[in-house]
């Protein structure tokens, strides 16, 4: 079992440093006993059960690059299955009996289906404005605020001279997606 | 300081205030502008709403991503390849074969 905690670990930090590829190897390795798990537990059929467990490792990545979930006290598979049993139980709007162990994990770690995080249409439509920003604002964007990459690692990855030309380019960035969706609201009230 | 430049100062302390990288004194004097200025406090709340959108955003990718994992890889059947390959050679033997005896 140490074994497994340590590879688990490994994989944690793998995905940490941008290794995408680690979280497809965990996504692969656990999906089809999730699946099994869920159809039997939930009588929910498996595009629904592949659904929520697709949600679950996008959960776990963003808990893991945001620096929520560092040290293992259980496996990996633990986690995923917490979290994916906590998104099944949203999903279906009924309450599942959570064990202990699993409740702190739901209490303390992002939870939520993907398509519930966005809580309002502003958001939803930032999200649609994803698509016209272009490139070098959507690297440094997702880089920034979804990979937890720090402005000098960014500037490396991208080949930027400095951090200080990546803060720059990321407040102009910035600053056309509030344009785009002030046009949108016609909010004159701000700026 | 002309205005795009104060503009992006603004939003650059919106910024900062929103990541939590303020020192404590700033973040007071700034709570402290937003409770007095209406259209601060709407910039950080388009602030917030501007960083969940691209969180979302980014999370619906990498679900696609992990959806795209899931199709079986296209792999190339060698035997398929073998008997249209040999099926060809065989073809054109016969057709020099009955090509050299009408010649012949």
């Amino acid at each position: 079992m140490e074994q497994t905690y340590t590879q688990d670990q490994a994989l944690i930090q793998q995905i940490r440093s941008g290794d995408e590829a680690s979280l497809v190897k965990i996504y692969k390795e656990h999906r089809p006993a999730f699946l099994q798990w869920a159809q039997s537990s939930y009588r929910i059929d498996e595009e629904k059960a592949a659904d929520a467990f697709q949600d679950a490792v996008v959960c776990l990545y963003r808990n893991i690059v945001q620096g929520k979930l560092e040290s293992l006290t259980s496996s990996l598979k633990t986690y995923l299955f917490a979290i994916g049993k906590n998104i099944i139980r949203k999903k279906l709007q009924q309450p599942v009996a959570l064990e202990s162990d699993e409740l702190w994990m739901v209490e303390n770690l992002h939870a939520e289906p993907v398509d519930q995080f966005a809580t309002n249409d502003r958001q939803r439509l930032v999200a649609r404005l994803m698509n016209t920003i272009g490139e070098p604002c959507k690297s440094i964007l997702e880089l920034f605020y979804f990979r937890g990459f720090s402005m000098e690692a960014i500037a490396a990855r991208l080949q930027y001279k400095n951090e200080n030309v990546v803060k720059t380019q990321k407040l102009r960035c910035l600053t056309n997606l509030k344009n785009m969706v002030r046009e949108r609201y016609q909010n004159e009230d701000f700026v | 300081m002309n205005g795009q430049s104060m503009v992006e100062n603004r939003w650059n302390q919106i910024d900062r205030y929103v990541n939590g990288s303020m020192s404590q004194e700033e973040q007071t004097a700034f709570e402290q502008r937003m409770r007095e200025n209406l259209g601060l406090a709407e910039g950080v709340h388009l602030h917030r709403d501007i960083l969940a959108g691209i969180e979302f955003r980014f999370m619906q990718d990498l679900k696609q991503r992990l959806i795209l994992a899931d199709k079986p890889e296209r792999k190339i059947n060698w035997k398929t390849v073998a008997i249209v390959l040999g099926g060809i050679l065989v073809a054109a033997a016969a057709g020099a074969a009955v090509y050299y005896y009408l010649v012949q």
